[in-house]
């Protein structure tokens, strides 16, 4: 019997787990925006499912912030960090003790580059997010991203 | 279509090449000896194949001396009238050398010999596992070159992961933009750092190298 109730113990936990894993409460959308002849902007659209919030850049203290990172292109200048475009909402959380910055529903981060010589070529990288909602919190996540450039 | 594969002193790929265009491919291969220069019994529809190794050495640089032998003076030609050639290796590095192909290889950014298997991808292929063995395979170019093949398409391979994510970590060599492999402006000269013909049997557990034979247009499937 004890076995038996192990093995149900066992069970529930590991589909709890794999639901959770299955869990991904943001879409991205990546696409370039092209300015002027060489100046482009890359658009990192995040689409956030409700009640879940995806936390600034700029967040010090606390959750993992949105972090944006490209891999090297010698064609590609990637000069200052990204905007963000969206309704930030702050307050303060008392369980990491600091004001804290989030996005809900969308939020845009938007990062202009400039080419060297004006071509085609493609923009590559990762951005490392992570959302909580107002009972927990999901592992940060790092999604790749490449984007053409025409 | 018949391959030749050029033989130089200091050549070790050259019969890996064979084997694979005539074991694995089915194709007729003539080996060339580097001091010969007849390629008149090839026609446009043929493929001379530069091999990977060690080419007189290595000295001086990475296929300098190459390119002055006879028979390059005949590739270049053969080349220039619309034959393909095919450089793996330090046949790319020899490619570079004699002009047919833009661009240079330079010292692997970890300053060591690599010699293991990557992933590499066409922009639209999935990821091909093939694998590679060089010390001086970082590919290089001035910006305007590189532009310039971007626009036009002849960057052929790019290192990737097993997902098909291109550069990062994947990247062996620091290799400018994780470029693998180029061709020429008319198309019909194809170098790359990666040994296809190390991967064209089932008995070697990869078959990859079938595949990139066939992006090249160098074999049927």
């Amino acid at each position: 019997m004890k076995r038996f109730l192990l093995f149900v113990v066992l069970v529930v936990f590991a589909l709890n787990v794999n639901a959770q894993q299955k869990l991904n409460p943001v879409k991205w959308n990546f696409e370039a925006v092209k300015k002027s002849d060489k100046q482009y902007d890359i658009v990192f659209t995040a689409n956030v499912d409700a009640p879940w919030h995806i936390y600034s850049q700029f967040v010090k203290k606390g959750p993992v912030p949105t972090k944006i990172s490209f891999k090297k292109n010698a064609l590609v200048v990637v000069k200052g960090g990204a905007r963000e475009v969206g309704k930030l909402e702050k307050h303060y959380d008392k369980n990491f003790g600091a004001e804290i910055a989030y996005f809900s529903n969308k939020v845009q981060f938007v990062q202009t580059i400039t080419l060297k010589v004006a071509s085609k070529t493609s923009l590559s990288g990762e951005v490392e997010y992570m959302v909580c909602n107002d009972e927990r919190c999901l592992p940060p996540t790092k999604v790749p991203f490449e984007v053409a450039i025409q | 279509m018949k391959f030749g594969v050029v033989v130089f002193p200091g050549s070790n790929c050259d019969r890996d090449m064979q084997d694979a265009l005539e074991k694995d491919l089915g194709y007729p291969v003539e080996m060339l000896w580097h001091k010969d220069s007849d390629l008149s019994h090839f026609t446009t529809e043929d493929c001379v194949v530069l091999p990977g190794g060690f080419s007189y050495g290595d000295y001086l640089r990475c296929g300098a001396i190459a390119k002055f032998s006879p028979m390059m003076q005949s590739v270049i030609e053969f080349a220039n009238k619309g034959g393909k050639v095919l450089g793996v290796c330090n046949g790319f590095q020899i490619l570079c050398e004699s002009g047919l192909l833009p661009g240079a290889l330079l010292q692997n950014d970890n300053q060591k010999f690599i010699c293991k298997n990557v992933f590499i991808k066409t922009e639209n292929s999935e990821a091909l596992q093939i694998p590679i063995a060089h010390g001086e395979g970082r590919y290089f170019v001035d910006e305007a070159t590189l532009a310039h093949l971007e626009n036009n398409n002849q960057i052929l391979f790019r290192y990737c992961d097993e997902t098909g994510n291109i550069g990062g970590a994947a990247n062996p060599n620091g290799s400018t933009n994780h470029i693998a492999g180029i061709c020429n402006d008319k198309r019909n000269v194809f170098g790359m750092m990666p040994h296809p013909e190390r991967a064209t049997s089932d008995a070697l557990n990869n078959i990859d190298g079938k595949k990139v034979f066939e992006i090249l247009g160098l074999s049927k499937s």
